[in-house]
């Protein structure tokens, strides 16, 4: 009997937790996407640059 | 009998290992035919892209301009679409970006690298043809 307590208890306790998160209010971020590269560092920018860069010779079949 | 148990587990373990290995070279071996095969592929597509039913989009893979009947193009479009992302994985790791900012990052230079006549599709917009 005990057992059923606890398990009702943790239902309970599961279902209130999944009850809280529905109701935190999500916040959606719609990132255009264009800004995904162009939001980068300045100087990560530079470096992805560069390497997109020897990407692009060192395959010639996929581009 | 402990002792034989403690060796039959490592065979086991050695087994299991050297399954993994196995399958790993496996894949490398199946990688390799594949990569092989884009030659073909690329020429089909450069042509396309010549008669401008397939073009550049700004994520950094190939689209079509117009829709294909030629399954074998739009196999080979595919083809090479999936080892781009392959590429673009590997640069994103490299350089702690997102893999969609290394294909974005590839289409800026391939919109510039575009022969005239050629088409593009930047992220935001329409098929334009180059000038």
């Amino acid at each position: 009997m005990p057992s059923w307590s606890k398990l009702l208890c943790a239902t309970f306790l599961g279902a209130s937790a999944l009850g809280g998160a529905g109701c935190t209010p999500t916040v959606r971020v719609e990132v255009a996407p264009i800004n995904i590269y162009a939001r980068l560092d300045a100087d990560v920018r530079v470096r992805l640059d560069q390497e997109v860069q020897s990407l692009i010779m060192q395959n010639p079949n996929l581009f | 009998m402990s002792v034989s148990m403690f060796r039959n587990s490592i065979r086991a373990v050695l087994l299991a290992a050297s399954v993994v290995l196995g399958a790993a070279a496996a894949v490398t071996v199946a990688a390799t035919p594949a990569a092989a095969q884009t030659a073909g592929e690329k020429a089909a597509v450069d042509a396309a892209k010549a008669r401008g039913q397939v073009g550049e989009q700004g994520d950094g893979f190939l689209g079509f301009v117009t829709p294909s009947t030629d399954p074998m193009l739009a196999a080979a479009v595919a083809a090479i679409n999936a080892g781009r992302m392959q590429v673009y994985r590997e640069t994103a790791m490299r350089t702690g970006v997102t893999v969609e900012a290394a294909g974005q990052a590839t289409a800026q230079q391939l919109f510039m690298r575009l022969p005239p006549g050629q088409f593009f599709k930047p992220l935001m917009g329409d098929w334009s043809r180059k000038t």
